[in-house]
């Protein structure tokens, strides 16, 4: 809860900070200049566009791509409750954060016991990565948090029926709820542990019904965009091509040490986000070795991490907080070790609010696209 | 199934039920309503539907009728046209004071206008050149406000007095007032016109513009070479950017209409001013000018 209402109040003291100083945020000719407009810049501008119009055929590739349950959910409380678009995008960003971070907390209590739970909530919350500011923002990556570790706490729990109705919004809420449909029934797999009848009813429970929901949308929104399964293609023309992942960031290392006068201070936290991601998969694998992880969580996050970097590079940070990637350093570091624990909350943070500073005012641009 | 699992599925099924009829559905008309009025703008004839779309505030149906119709001989080859709304950046437009009680919205959406048959240039992300203003009223109707009309629901400010500059957001951004009488040059079948205006930027400003409106359609801009030299050095460009705060803007604002105006012809000032070049398009600022005093002279040819 405190871990809840830090997040709160930076959100709001950000927002209201430049509500008070209209001259300093980026892009203001998109953006009225009230506190919630400045917390829906960059990504979350096509969610208010989403929530405002809707999807439609001559749409930028950026909404096209979008999922829908962030814009639309807005839309309904806005029309509830009288709230603006973006102050009820902040309300389900905080809510999804409040929900997730509880989640992430059960889920991590049932799998390593109460310590570990309290400092994973610390980790996914404030990631080395610099990724909270997905929880000041009104981004949808905090409800897709609740949505998936809700799914898989429930699948560990053995309700299946609940488990297949969060993958069902998580599957309307970002791209990775395919890879989550397709982790679960893996994670049911593990639990039975062979084939049975049971297990196949668990499965159809489980991954039938958002596998239909997965593939109503995408007929529905390929109709309305024109472009066939708009969401995983529509930001093709924006030069996309696949690429190993690994191929990827040797060839950004590789640029890098070519070119140290063009790289921007965002080049920098993407090398150290790369890093950490990499240090990170492999502890992962290891912990998975050694029954630490769940086969089904770990494949989520390596997927989850490496299907994206074989589009590019860019808010890998991002996408890799919608993992169990950030608890790792949980599981790794012994809990008596707390100073380290706060030391590198405290560098999240740091990192976090560098890059909100950065993406969303004009005179202290860090390069970075989140 | 428990009942709580009842529950939410009932939840989820409702939710979906909303997602899936609300996806294609815009939440508000404008879009669909600017898309429809170029639809017409852009086709010969059309002028019904334009007439019942266009808010044509002071204006008589006669003289809207009349701007349409020159806003489309003035694009000469490239009318007929194809516009396409760019619904992914239409913004809304802080009220500035003053309007009617009626007047309870105001949207901007751009619009991308190119030839017939012309394939569209646009880079959407950077695509906000042109656009129309939607206003909406209590009554539930709506109507679209194109910036060649002349006409607005922002009330006039008298010559002479101060009229507040606000940008679309309705952040304060300065100040302006007309200081005397528009000055007339006669030039063959062109009268120039220059308008004596004080701008002040109470912060700074991204960009300015102004616009002079002979009654009700906009008069044309000119070059500085065209004016006889003794008017070059007191001449005040119609559009800038990057004005420092603080700083006053004095001068003759130079325009030229065709066919020349009549001596009680309606005079009006639009001005701009933006927190930054790419601002949309606000209803800005209105001011009533003097006509020509009596020293309107002649051009000397040659």
């Amino acid at each position: 809860m405190l871990t809840w209402l830090a997040h709160l109040a930076i959100s709001l003291g950000f927002g209201l900070a430049l509500q008070a100083n209209p001259e300093l945020p980026e892009a203001p000719w998109f953006f009225a200049p009230d506190w919630a407009n400045n917390l829906a810049h960059w990504d979350v501008q096509w969610e208010v566009t989403i929530a405002e119009q809707g999807y439609g055929p001559d749409f930028q590739p950026q909404t096209s791509a979008k999922f829908p349950l962030l814009a639309l959910t807005a839309r309904l409380l806005a029309q509830l409750s009288g709230l603006s678009i973006p102050a009820a995008l902040f309300a389900l960003n905080k809510l999804g954060t409040l929900a997730g971070l509880w989640a992430v907390w059960a889920l991590a209590d049932d799998l390593y016991g109460r310590s570990a739970a309290n400092r994973a909530v610390g980790y996914m919350a404030f990631p080395p990565t610099g990724t909270a500011y997905v929880y000041w923002m009104s981004y949808p990556e905090p409800l897709f948090l609740a949505q998936w570790t809700l799914a898989f706490l429930f699948v560990a729990r053995r309700q299946d029926a609940r488990a297949g109705l969060m993958a069902i919004l998580a599957v309307w809420t970002r791209p990775q709820g395919a890879l989550l449909v397709a982790a679960l029934g893996l994670a049911i797999l593990a639990d039975e542990r062979r084939l049975s009848a049971r297990l196949v009813q668990r499965a159809l429970a489980v991954c039938l019904p958002p596998a239909l929901a997965l593939a109503a949308w995408l007929a529905h929104i390929s109709a309305l965009t024109g472009i066939p399964f708009s969401p995983y293609v529509a930001q093709a023309e924006s030069g996309r091509a696949l690429a190993w992942p690994w191929e990827r960031v040797l060839r950004r290392a590789a640029w890098m040490i070519e070119n140290p006068d063009a790289i921007w201070p965002g080049h920098w936290l993407e090398a150290w986000q790369l890093t950490l991601i990499g240090l990170g998969l492999a502890a992962l694998l290891v912990l998975w070795r050694r029954g630490r992880v769940p086969g089904a969580l770990a494949a989520f996050t390596l997927l989850g991490v490496a299907l994206p970097l074989a589009t590019r590079i860019l808010a890998i940070g991002r996408f890799s907080a919608l993992t169990w990637l950030p608890v790792v350093p949980a599981l790794l570091i012994p809990a008596r070790w707390r100073a380290l624990d706060w030391a590198l909350w405290a560098l999240g943070a740091g990192l976090a609010l560098w890059v909100l500073v950065g993406i969303n005012t004009a005179p202290l641009v860090t390069l970075y696209v989140p | 199934m428990r009942r709580a699992d009842w529950s939410l599925l009932l939840g989820v099924l409702l939710l979906g039920g909303w997602i899936f009829t609300q996806a294609g559905r815009p939440l508000t008309p404008e879009a669909d309503l600017a898309q429809r009025w170029y639809d017409a703008l852009c086709a010969p004839g059309g002028q019904t539907a334009l007439a019942a779309l266009t808010y044509a505030g002071d204006l008589d149906a006669a003289q809207v009728t009349a701007h349409i119709e020159r806003w489309r001989r003035d694009r000469g080859a490239d009318f007929p046209c194809r516009a396409a709304v760019n619904r992914s950046f239409i913004l809304g437009e802080t009220p500035p004071p003053g309007l009617p009680a009626d007047l309870v919205r105001i949207r901007f959406v751009p619009v991308d206008v190119v030839p017939a048959g012309a394939p569209s240039a646009r880079i959407p992300v950077l695509a906000m050149r042109d656009g129309v203003h939607v206003l909406f009223f209590a009554s539930g109707a709506a109507q679209v406000l194109p910036g060649f009309l002349g006409s607005s629901p922002v009330p006039l400010t008298p010559p002479g007095a101060t009229a507040r500059l606000a940008n679309n957001d309705g952040l304060p951004m300065g100040v302006a007032r007309t200081v005397g009488p528009v000055v007339r040059l006669l030039d063959g079948s062109v009268t120039l016109l220059g308008v004596p205006v004080a701008l002040t930027a109470g912060r700074t400003w991204g960009a300015y513009e102004l616009r002079l409106f002979v009654d009700g359609y906009p008069a044309g801009r000119i070059f500085d070479d065209q004016l006889p030299p003794v008017y070059q050095t007191t001449s005040l460009p119609p559009a800038g950017t990057n004005v420092a705060a603080g700083t006053r803007l004095t001068g003759l604002v130079w325009f030229q209409a065709s066919p020349p105006p009549a001596s009680n012809a309606d005079l009006r000032l639009w001005v701009e001013a933006k927190q930054t070049p790419w601002d949309g398009r606000a209803l800005g600022s209105w001011l009533r000018l003097e006509g020509w005093a009596n020293h309107s002279s002649k051009i000397a040819s040659g």
